[in-house]
Protein backbone atom coordinates (compact mmCIF):
# COMPACT_ATOMS: atom_id res chain seq x y z
CA UNK A 1 0.00 0.00 0.00
CA UNK A 2 1.09 3.75 -0.81
CA UNK A 3 1.60 6.14 1.99
CA UNK A 4 0.23 9.35 1.79
CA UNK A 5 3.52 10.81 1.92
CA UNK A 6 4.88 8.21 -1.35
CA UNK A 7 1.88 9.80 -3.44
CA UNK A 8 2.52 13.45 -2.11
CA UNK A 9 6.12 12.57 -4.02
CA UNK A 10 5.22 11.24 -6.92
CA UNK A 11 2.89 14.43 -8.22
CA UNK A 12 5.81 16.41 -7.48
CA UNK A 13 6.60 18.20 -10.31
CA UNK A 14 3.70 18.14 -11.56
CA UNK A 15 2.09 21.26 -13.76
CA UNK A 16 -1.11 22.53 -14.37
CA UNK A 17 -3.23 25.57 -15.31
CA UNK A 18 -5.28 27.57 -12.67
CA UNK A 19 -7.89 29.98 -14.85
CA UNK A 20 -5.81 31.60 -17.90
CA UNK A 21 -3.40 33.03 -15.91
CA UNK A 22 -1.92 31.27 -13.04
CA UNK A 23 0.42 28.15 -13.48
CA UNK A 24 0.15 25.44 -10.40
CA UNK A 25 3.02 23.25 -10.17
CA UNK A 26 3.30 20.62 -6.79
CA UNK A 27 6.26 20.86 -4.59
CA UNK A 28 7.31 19.40 -1.47
CA UNK A 29 7.40 21.06 1.32
CA UNK A 30 10.23 21.63 3.57
CA UNK A 31 8.08 19.44 6.08
CA UNK A 32 6.75 17.22 4.13
CA UNK A 33 3.28 18.70 3.31
CA UNK A 34 1.71 19.34 0.15
CA UNK A 35 2.66 22.93 -1.60
CA UNK A 36 2.02 24.23 -4.10
CA UNK A 37 3.44 27.17 -6.01
CA UNK A 38 0.88 29.68 -7.97
CA UNK A 39 2.71 31.92 -10.10
CA UNK A 40 1.40 34.18 -12.18
CA UNK A 41 0.10 37.36 -10.12
CA UNK A 42 -0.47 39.47 -9.19
CA UNK A 43 -2.10 39.00 -6.63
CA UNK A 44 -3.34 42.14 -5.21
CA UNK A 45 -5.74 43.33 -1.98
CA UNK A 46 -8.88 41.94 -4.14
CA UNK A 47 -7.42 38.15 -4.31
CA UNK A 48 -6.04 38.29 -1.17
CA UNK A 49 -9.67 39.42 0.67
CA UNK A 50 -10.81 36.39 -1.32
CA UNK A 51 -8.08 34.32 -0.08
CA UNK A 52 -9.09 35.41 3.44
CA UNK A 53 -12.53 33.98 2.96
CA UNK A 54 -11.11 30.78 3.65
CA UNK A 55 -9.70 31.56 7.62
CA UNK A 56 -8.02 33.95 9.37
CA UNK A 57 -5.89 36.36 7.68
CA UNK A 58 -2.58 38.48 9.15
CA UNK A 59 -0.45 40.90 8.03
CA UNK A 60 3.31 41.99 8.02
CA UNK A 61 2.80 45.48 7.34
CA UNK A 62 6.58 45.63 5.58
CA UNK A 63 5.71 48.60 3.87
CA UNK A 64 5.42 50.55 6.67
CA UNK A 65 9.53 49.62 7.27
CA UNK A 66 10.36 50.45 3.99
CA UNK A 67 8.36 51.38 0.69
CA UNK A 68 10.66 49.31 -1.30
CA UNK A 69 8.74 46.51 0.60
CA UNK A 70 5.51 44.54 -0.11
CA UNK A 71 3.14 43.31 2.93
CA UNK A 72 3.60 39.40 3.63
CA UNK A 73 0.25 37.97 3.52
CA UNK A 74 -0.49 34.65 5.62
CA UNK A 75 -3.90 33.30 5.52
CA UNK A 76 -4.20 30.14 8.19
CA UNK A 77 -7.29 27.44 7.49
CA UNK A 78 -8.42 24.16 8.85
CA UNK A 79 -6.12 22.22 6.46
CA UNK A 80 -3.96 24.59 4.65
CA UNK A 81 -1.78 27.69 5.24
CA UNK A 82 -1.44 30.15 1.98
CA UNK A 83 1.15 32.82 2.27
CA UNK A 84 2.33 35.84 -0.79
CA UNK A 85 3.06 39.27 -0.84
CA UNK A 86 0.45 41.75 -1.37
CA UNK A 87 0.78 42.12 -5.72
CA UNK A 88 3.67 39.22 -5.76
CA UNK A 89 3.41 37.00 -8.25
CA UNK A 90 3.24 34.49 -6.16
CA UNK A 91 1.18 32.65 -3.95
CA UNK A 92 2.09 29.51 -1.75
CA UNK A 93 -0.22 27.28 -0.38
CA UNK A 94 0.53 24.08 2.19
CA UNK A 95 -1.56 21.48 2.42
CA UNK A 96 -2.11 18.55 5.26
CA UNK A 97 -3.63 15.55 4.17
CA UNK A 98 -7.06 15.96 5.66
CA UNK A 99 -9.46 17.33 3.46
CA UNK A 100 -6.51 18.41 1.08
CA UNK A 101 -8.52 18.01 -2.34
CA UNK A 102 -11.25 19.80 -0.25
CA UNK A 103 -8.97 22.76 0.58
CA UNK A 104 -7.72 22.77 -3.20
CA UNK A 105 -10.35 22.88 -4.88
CA UNK A 106 -11.71 25.56 -2.77
CA UNK A 107 -8.01 27.74 -2.69
CA UNK A 108 -8.17 27.57 -6.62
CA UNK A 109 -11.68 28.64 -7.30
CA UNK A 110 -10.61 31.50 -5.27
CA UNK A 111 -7.98 32.02 -7.37
CA UNK A 112 -9.61 31.55 -10.51
CA UNK A 113 -12.17 34.02 -9.46
CA UNK A 114 -12.18 36.97 -11.89
CA UNK B 1 5.29 32.16 28.67
CA UNK B 2 8.14 33.06 26.61
CA UNK B 3 11.74 33.59 27.23
CA UNK B 4 13.12 36.70 26.08
CA UNK B 5 15.55 37.24 23.74
CA UNK B 6 18.28 39.70 23.55
CA UNK B 7 19.06 41.10 20.42
CA UNK B 8 23.15 42.16 20.00
CA UNK B 9 22.26 44.77 16.83
CA UNK B 10 26.14 45.56 17.14
CA UNK B 11 27.47 42.10 16.58
CA UNK B 12 24.77 40.82 14.59
CA UNK B 13 24.02 37.99 17.05
CA UNK B 14 21.16 36.90 19.25
CA UNK B 15 20.91 35.30 22.91
CA UNK B 16 19.33 33.85 25.39
CA UNK B 17 20.57 34.23 29.11
CA UNK B 18 23.92 34.68 27.68
CA UNK B 19 24.36 31.50 25.43
CA UNK B 20 23.95 32.73 21.54
CA UNK B 21 21.48 30.99 19.27
CA UNK B 22 21.52 31.19 15.36
CA UNK B 23 18.75 30.36 12.80
CA UNK B 24 19.23 26.36 11.33
CA UNK B 25 16.61 24.75 9.16
CA UNK B 26 15.98 20.98 9.33
CA UNK B 27 18.74 20.36 6.26
CA UNK B 28 21.54 21.69 7.88
CA UNK B 29 21.00 19.94 11.11
CA UNK B 30 20.23 16.48 10.12
CA UNK B 31 22.68 16.56 7.50
CA UNK B 32 25.19 17.40 10.11
CA UNK B 33 24.21 14.79 12.45
CA UNK B 34 24.13 12.54 9.58
CA UNK B 35 27.53 13.17 8.59
CA UNK B 36 29.16 12.69 12.36
CA UNK B 37 26.53 9.58 12.94
CA UNK B 38 28.00 8.21 9.41
CA UNK B 39 31.38 8.31 10.87
CA UNK B 40 30.02 5.71 14.40
CA UNK B 41 32.53 2.85 13.74
CA UNK B 42 35.39 5.23 14.42
CA UNK B 43 33.97 7.40 17.17
CA UNK B 44 30.64 7.37 19.67
CA UNK B 45 28.24 9.93 17.61
CA UNK B 46 25.70 9.87 19.77
CA UNK B 47 27.52 10.64 22.69
CA UNK B 48 29.30 13.16 21.24
CA UNK B 49 25.59 14.40 19.80
CA UNK B 50 24.23 14.38 23.12
CA UNK B 51 27.00 15.10 25.28
CA UNK B 52 27.51 18.60 23.69
CA UNK B 53 23.36 19.28 23.76
CA UNK B 54 23.24 18.56 27.42
CA UNK B 55 26.21 21.05 28.21
CA UNK B 56 25.19 23.54 26.22
CA UNK B 57 21.15 23.43 27.19
CA UNK B 58 22.38 22.93 30.79
CA UNK B 59 24.40 26.03 30.77
CA UNK B 60 21.40 28.34 29.50
CA UNK B 61 18.83 26.71 31.89
CA UNK B 62 20.91 26.95 34.68
CA UNK B 63 21.51 31.25 33.83
CA UNK B 64 17.28 30.94 33.56
CA UNK B 65 17.38 29.38 36.79
CA UNK B 66 14.46 27.53 34.50
CA UNK B 67 11.73 25.53 36.11
CA UNK B 68 10.54 22.18 34.04
CA UNK B 69 7.79 24.39 32.86
CA UNK B 70 10.77 27.41 31.15
CA UNK B 71 12.25 24.01 30.02
CA UNK B 72 9.14 23.06 27.86
CA UNK B 73 8.54 26.96 26.82
CA UNK B 74 11.86 27.24 25.68
CA UNK B 75 12.22 23.80 23.31
CA UNK B 76 8.86 24.96 21.93
CA UNK B 77 9.96 28.63 21.09
CA UNK B 78 13.15 27.06 19.59
CA UNK B 79 11.54 25.07 17.30
CA UNK B 80 12.12 21.76 18.17
CA UNK B 81 9.04 20.40 19.05
CA UNK B 82 6.76 20.07 22.08
CA UNK B 83 7.85 18.73 25.01
CA UNK B 84 6.48 17.33 28.16
CA UNK B 85 8.76 16.28 31.02
CA UNK B 86 5.94 16.60 33.83
CA UNK B 87 6.39 13.14 35.04
CA UNK B 88 10.11 13.05 36.02
CA UNK B 89 11.06 12.86 39.26
CA UNK B 90 14.63 12.70 40.74
CA UNK B 91 14.31 8.83 40.26
CA UNK B 92 14.20 9.66 36.88
CA UNK B 93 11.33 8.13 34.29
CA UNK B 94 9.94 9.17 30.78
CA UNK B 95 9.92 12.02 29.21
CA UNK B 96 8.04 12.75 25.88
CA UNK B 97 8.35 15.16 22.54
CA UNK B 98 5.41 15.67 19.76
CA UNK B 99 6.54 16.88 16.73
CA UNK B 100 10.34 16.90 16.63
CA UNK B 101 11.67 18.91 14.72
CA UNK B 102 14.71 15.76 14.26
CA UNK B 103 12.66 13.29 14.03
CA UNK B 104 10.27 14.91 11.68
CA UNK B 105 13.20 16.57 9.64
CA UNK B 106 15.26 13.07 9.54
CA UNK B 107 11.64 11.32 7.75
CA UNK B 108 11.45 13.90 5.74
CA UNK B 109 14.99 14.27 4.60
CA UNK B 110 16.55 10.43 4.55
CA UNK B 111 13.19 8.62 5.24
CA UNK B 112 12.31 5.97 8.23
CA UNK B 113 15.63 5.82 10.24
CA UNK B 114 16.42 2.33 12.30
CA UNK B 115 16.86 3.49 15.10
CA UNK B 116 15.93 6.47 17.25
CA UNK B 117 17.79 10.10 16.00
CA UNK B 118 16.53 12.52 18.52
CA UNK B 119 20.36 12.87 19.85
CA UNK B 120 20.57 16.68 20.46
CA UNK B 121 16.61 16.32 22.07
CA UNK B 122 18.36 13.48 23.98
CA UNK B 123 20.68 15.76 25.44
CA UNK B 124 18.01 18.82 25.82
CA UNK B 125 16.08 16.63 28.38
CA UNK B 126 19.27 15.09 30.13
CA UNK B 127 19.73 19.33 31.07
CA UNK B 128 15.96 19.94 32.31
CA UNK B 129 16.33 16.97 34.39
CA UNK B 130 20.04 17.75 35.71
CA UNK B 131 18.23 21.54 36.06
CA UNK B 132 15.70 20.26 38.35
CA UNK B 133 16.34 18.18 40.36
CA UNK B 134 20.57 19.20 40.99
CA UNK B 135 21.54 15.70 40.23
CA UNK B 136 23.48 13.80 36.95
CA UNK B 137 21.06 11.97 34.86
CA UNK B 138 21.73 9.56 31.42
CA UNK B 139 18.92 9.96 28.85
CA UNK B 140 18.01 7.24 26.33
CA UNK B 141 15.51 7.70 23.18
CA UNK B 142 13.61 4.26 23.36
CA UNK B 143 10.98 5.97 20.74
CA UNK B 144 10.85 8.07 17.59
CA UNK B 145 9.15 9.12 15.16
CA UNK B 146 11.51 8.82 12.42
CA UNK B 147 11.73 5.05 13.28
CA UNK B 148 7.81 4.82 13.33
CA UNK B 149 6.66 5.54 16.27
CA UNK B 150 3.86 7.76 17.43
CA UNK B 151 5.68 10.22 19.51
CA UNK B 152 9.33 10.13 20.52
CA UNK B 153 10.00 8.85 23.91
CA UNK B 154 13.30 9.50 26.30
CA UNK B 155 14.09 7.03 29.47
CA UNK B 156 15.84 9.36 32.23
CA UNK B 157 18.19 7.22 34.44
CA UNK B 158 20.05 8.67 37.38
CA UNK B 159 23.56 8.22 36.32
CA UNK B 160 26.29 9.32 34.04
CA UNK B 161 28.84 12.66 34.22
CA UNK B 162 29.00 14.52 37.59
CA UNK B 163 29.53 17.69 36.29
CA UNK B 164 29.19 19.03 33.03
CA UNK B 165 31.87 21.52 31.66
CA UNK B 166 30.11 25.08 30.60
CA UNK B 167 29.58 26.48 27.46
CA UNK B 168 31.57 29.22 26.45
CA UNK B 169 28.54 31.40 26.12
CA UNK B 170 29.20 34.55 23.87
CA UNK B 171 32.81 33.56 22.89
CA UNK B 172 35.65 35.33 22.07
CA UNK B 173 34.15 38.67 20.83
CA UNK B 174 36.97 40.98 18.90
CA UNK B 175 36.42 44.72 17.36
CA UNK B 176 34.29 44.66 13.59
CA UNK B 177 36.98 45.25 10.88
CA UNK B 178 35.67 48.27 8.80
CA UNK B 179 33.07 47.61 6.28
CA UNK B 180 34.48 46.84 2.82
CA UNK B 181 32.94 49.67 0.35
CA UNK B 182 31.47 46.75 -1.72
CA UNK B 183 28.95 45.82 0.81
CA UNK B 184 26.60 48.80 -0.48
CA UNK B 185 27.18 48.37 -3.53
CA UNK B 186 23.83 47.52 -4.58
CA UNK B 187 20.03 49.15 -4.14
CA UNK B 188 19.27 46.47 -1.22
CA UNK B 189 18.70 48.23 1.99
CA UNK B 190 20.25 45.48 4.26
CA UNK B 191 19.15 47.54 7.54
CA UNK B 192 15.01 47.89 6.55
CA UNK B 193 16.00 44.07 5.87
CA UNK B 194 17.21 43.21 9.37
CA UNK B 195 14.80 44.97 11.09
CA UNK B 196 11.44 43.59 9.13
CA UNK B 197 13.25 39.80 10.17
CA UNK B 198 13.46 40.99 13.62
CA UNK B 199 9.69 41.69 13.25
CA UNK B 200 8.35 38.53 11.62
CA UNK B 201 7.09 35.89 14.19
CA UNK B 202 10.02 33.92 14.57
CA UNK B 203 9.05 31.99 17.99
CA UNK B 204 7.86 28.30 17.67
CA UNK B 205 4.01 27.97 17.66
CA UNK B 206 1.73 26.06 20.22
CA UNK B 207 3.06 23.14 18.17
CA UNK B 208 6.54 24.03 18.65
CA UNK B 209 7.40 24.90 15.34
CA UNK B 210 8.54 28.10 13.57
CA UNK B 211 7.01 29.25 10.82
CA UNK B 212 8.65 31.53 8.66
CA UNK B 213 10.63 31.78 5.03
CA UNK B 214 9.17 28.45 4.18
CA UNK B 215 11.47 26.40 5.67
CA UNK B 216 11.51 24.10 9.23
CA UNK B 217 13.35 26.57 10.74
CA UNK B 218 15.17 26.10 14.71
CA UNK B 219 16.56 29.15 16.31
CA UNK B 220 19.49 26.07 17.42
CA UNK B 221 22.07 26.88 19.73
CA UNK B 222 25.64 27.82 18.19
CA UNK B 223 27.77 26.31 20.59
CA UNK B 224 26.04 23.12 19.68
CA UNK B 225 27.04 23.03 16.35
CA UNK B 226 30.44 24.34 17.50
CA UNK B 227 31.12 21.64 19.91
CA UNK B 228 30.02 18.88 17.74
CA UNK B 229 31.56 19.80 14.70
CA UNK B 230 35.04 20.63 16.40
CA UNK B 231 34.85 17.68 18.64
CA UNK B 232 34.34 15.61 15.21
CA UNK B 233 37.53 16.91 13.87
CA UNK B 234 39.26 16.40 16.88
CA UNK B 235 37.92 12.90 17.87
CA UNK B 236 38.67 12.08 13.83
CA UNK B 237 41.80 13.25 13.70
CA UNK B 238 43.28 11.01 16.74
CA UNK B 239 41.45 7.73 15.78
CA UNK B 240 42.36 7.71 12.12
CA UNK B 241 44.68 11.18 11.35
CA UNK B 242 45.41 13.25 8.73
CA UNK B 243 43.25 11.60 5.79
CA UNK B 244 40.20 11.63 8.66
CA UNK B 245 40.60 15.13 9.55
CA UNK B 246 40.28 15.83 5.67
CA UNK B 247 37.31 14.15 5.84
CA UNK B 248 35.50 15.21 8.46
CA UNK B 249 36.58 18.68 7.00
CA UNK B 250 35.07 18.15 3.91
CA UNK B 251 31.88 16.78 5.70
CA UNK B 252 30.96 19.76 7.85
CA UNK B 253 31.89 22.17 4.80
CA UNK B 254 29.26 19.93 2.47
CA UNK B 255 26.99 20.74 5.35
CA UNK B 256 27.53 24.36 4.66
CA UNK B 257 26.67 23.51 1.45
CA UNK B 258 23.33 21.63 2.19
CA UNK B 259 22.73 24.51 4.51
CA UNK B 260 22.99 27.20 1.45
CA UNK B 261 20.95 25.20 -1.29
CA UNK B 262 18.12 24.29 1.27
CA UNK B 263 17.93 27.48 3.35
CA UNK B 264 19.33 30.00 1.24
CA UNK B 265 17.37 28.60 -1.34
CA UNK B 266 14.32 27.91 0.34
CA UNK B 267 14.39 31.41 1.75
CA UNK B 268 14.66 33.03 -1.82
CA UNK B 269 11.46 31.30 -2.97
CA UNK B 270 9.24 31.80 0.20
CA UNK B 271 6.47 34.23 0.83
CA UNK B 272 8.89 36.35 2.88
CA UNK B 273 11.49 37.55 -0.17
CA UNK B 274 8.70 37.70 -2.40
CA UNK B 275 7.72 40.69 -0.27
CA UNK B 276 10.85 42.16 2.21
CA UNK B 277 13.88 41.08 -0.52
CA UNK B 278 12.81 40.65 -3.76
CA UNK B 279 11.22 43.89 -4.37
CA UNK B 280 14.59 45.91 -3.59
CA UNK B 281 16.53 43.22 -6.23
CA UNK B 282 17.20 45.16 -9.43
CA UNK B 283 20.44 43.37 -10.68
CA UNK B 284 21.14 39.79 -10.72
CA UNK B 285 24.08 40.73 -8.04
CA UNK B 286 21.72 42.23 -5.83
CA UNK B 287 20.52 38.53 -4.96
CA UNK B 288 23.85 37.88 -3.31
CA UNK B 289 23.46 41.09 -1.16
CA UNK B 290 19.99 40.41 -0.68
CA UNK B 291 20.76 36.81 0.59
CA UNK B 292 23.79 38.40 2.39
CA UNK B 293 21.11 41.23 4.31
CA UNK B 294 18.94 37.83 5.40
CA UNK B 295 21.93 35.97 6.92
CA UNK B 296 22.61 39.20 8.86
CA UNK B 297 19.38 38.66 10.45
CA UNK B 298 19.97 35.05 11.36
CA UNK B 299 22.73 35.31 14.24
CA UNK B 300 25.74 34.36 12.10
CA UNK B 301 27.38 37.46 12.70
CA UNK B 302 28.17 40.00 10.44
CA UNK B 303 28.40 39.09 6.32
CA UNK B 304 29.53 42.05 3.63
CA UNK B 305 30.02 41.26 0.43
CA UNK B 306 33.92 42.45 -0.07
CA UNK B 307 34.07 42.08 -3.72
CA UNK B 308 31.87 40.77 -6.27
CA UNK B 309 32.49 40.08 -10.05
CA UNK B 310 28.83 38.77 -11.54
CA UNK B 311 29.04 35.39 -12.37
CA UNK B 312 33.02 34.82 -11.83
CA UNK B 313 33.75 35.37 -8.20
CA UNK B 314 32.60 36.13 -4.85
CA UNK B 315 34.50 37.46 -1.37
CA UNK B 316 32.71 37.59 1.69
CA UNK B 317 34.53 39.39 5.22
CA UNK B 318 32.55 38.12 7.91
CA UNK B 319 32.67 39.83 11.10
CA UNK B 320 32.21 37.41 14.67
CA UNK B 321 31.47 34.59 12.73
CA UNK B 322 29.70 32.36 15.59
CA UNK B 323 31.99 29.60 14.26
CA UNK B 324 35.27 31.58 14.99
CA UNK B 325 33.69 33.13 18.16
CA UNK B 326 32.74 29.84 19.60
CA UNK B 327 36.01 28.04 18.39
CA UNK B 328 38.37 30.60 19.66
CA UNK B 329 36.71 30.27 23.44
CA UNK B 330 36.57 26.73 23.32
CA UNK B 331 39.56 25.66 21.52
CA UNK B 332 42.01 28.38 21.49
CA UNK B 333 43.69 29.40 18.06
CA UNK B 334 44.11 27.46 15.07
CA UNK B 335 46.85 26.34 12.28
CA UNK B 336 44.02 25.81 9.90
CA UNK B 337 40.35 27.74 9.13
CA UNK B 338 37.45 26.84 11.04
CA UNK B 339 34.59 28.21 9.57
CA UNK B 340 33.07 25.61 6.95
CA UNK B 341 29.38 26.53 7.49
CA UNK B 342 30.32 30.20 5.94
CA UNK B 343 33.01 28.63 3.62
CA UNK B 344 30.13 26.43 2.27
CA UNK B 345 28.03 28.36 2.66
CA UNK B 346 30.18 30.90 0.06
CA UNK B 347 30.05 28.68 -2.50
CA UNK B 348 26.77 27.51 -2.23
CA UNK B 349 25.03 31.05 -2.54
CA UNK B 350 27.07 31.75 -5.71
CA UNK B 351 25.75 28.42 -7.26
CA UNK B 352 22.21 29.11 -5.96
CA UNK B 353 22.54 32.51 -7.46
CA UNK B 354 24.94 31.86 -10.97
CA UNK B 355 24.43 28.17 -11.54
CA UNK B 356 21.47 26.91 -9.80
CA UNK B 357 19.35 30.21 -11.58
CA UNK B 358 17.53 30.79 -8.32
CA UNK B 359 15.44 33.13 -9.69
CA UNK B 360 13.79 30.66 -11.46
CA UNK B 361 12.22 29.65 -8.61
CA UNK B 362 13.41 26.11 -9.48
CA UNK B 363 12.22 22.84 -7.11
CA UNK B 364 15.04 22.43 -4.49
CA UNK B 365 15.45 18.75 -5.07
CA UNK B 366 18.04 16.20 -4.34
CA UNK B 367 18.64 15.87 -7.85
CA UNK B 368 19.50 19.56 -8.58
CA UNK B 369 21.36 19.76 -5.74
CA UNK B 370 23.81 17.55 -6.95
CA UNK B 371 23.70 18.14 -10.46
CA UNK B 372 24.84 21.88 -8.63
CA UNK B 373 27.44 21.02 -7.11
CA UNK B 374 29.02 18.49 -8.91
CA UNK B 375 28.09 19.51 -12.69
CA UNK B 376 29.43 22.29 -15.59
CA UNK B 377 31.40 24.87 -13.67
CA UNK B 378 30.21 25.62 -10.65
CA UNK B 379 31.54 27.27 -7.37
CA UNK B 380 33.85 25.94 -5.10
CA UNK B 381 34.97 28.32 -1.76
CA UNK B 382 37.99 28.83 0.47
CA UNK B 383 38.12 30.53 3.60
CA UNK B 384 41.43 32.76 3.23
CA UNK B 385 41.39 34.09 6.73
CA UNK B 386 40.10 33.57 9.79
CA UNK B 387 40.17 34.17 12.99
CA UNK B 388 40.78 31.16 14.73
CA UNK B 389 44.21 31.67 13.43
CA UNK B 390 44.86 35.28 14.01
CA UNK B 391 42.94 37.53 11.81
CA UNK B 392 41.06 40.16 12.51
CA UNK B 393 38.07 38.74 10.34
CA UNK B 394 37.13 35.87 8.65
CA UNK B 395 37.41 36.26 4.91
CA UNK B 396 36.10 33.68 1.69
CA UNK B 397 36.15 33.47 -1.84
CA UNK B 398 34.14 31.19 -4.08
CA UNK B 399 35.26 31.00 -7.78
CA UNK B 400 34.15 28.54 -10.41
CA UNK B 401 36.59 25.33 -10.50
Amino acid sequence: MISPSQRRQGLVGFKYRVGDAIEAEVRRSCRDEFKILYVGGPFGRLAWARLGTLGQTSVFEASKISPKMKDVMRVRAEGVRVEGALDGEVVIAFFTEHRRSERRHALEALLRAP
Amino acid sequence: MSIRVDTHPDRFVASIAGEPHVFHCHHYNCFLQKSIVDQSALLDAKRLLTDAAAEVVYTELSALKATTDTAEVLFGQLGFGVLDAKALTAQGGNATVKGSHYALGWLSKFGKASEPVCYFVAGFVEAAARQKFGAAFQVKETACVASGANACTFEVKPGGRATLPPSVGMGTLTPFVERPAFATRTSVDEGAIITACAGLPLAGTIEGKIDAFGVSLTRHYSNYYNLISYRFDQQMASVAGEAATAAARMLLTEAGQVCAFHTFGGIMESAEWEGLIKPMCKTTEDWVYGMVSVVNALGWGRWSVAALDPGRRLELVVDGSYESNGYLAAFGTSATPRCHLATGGTSGLMNLVYHANIMSRPALTPQLYEKTFTEGHFFVARETECRSMGAKACRFVAERL
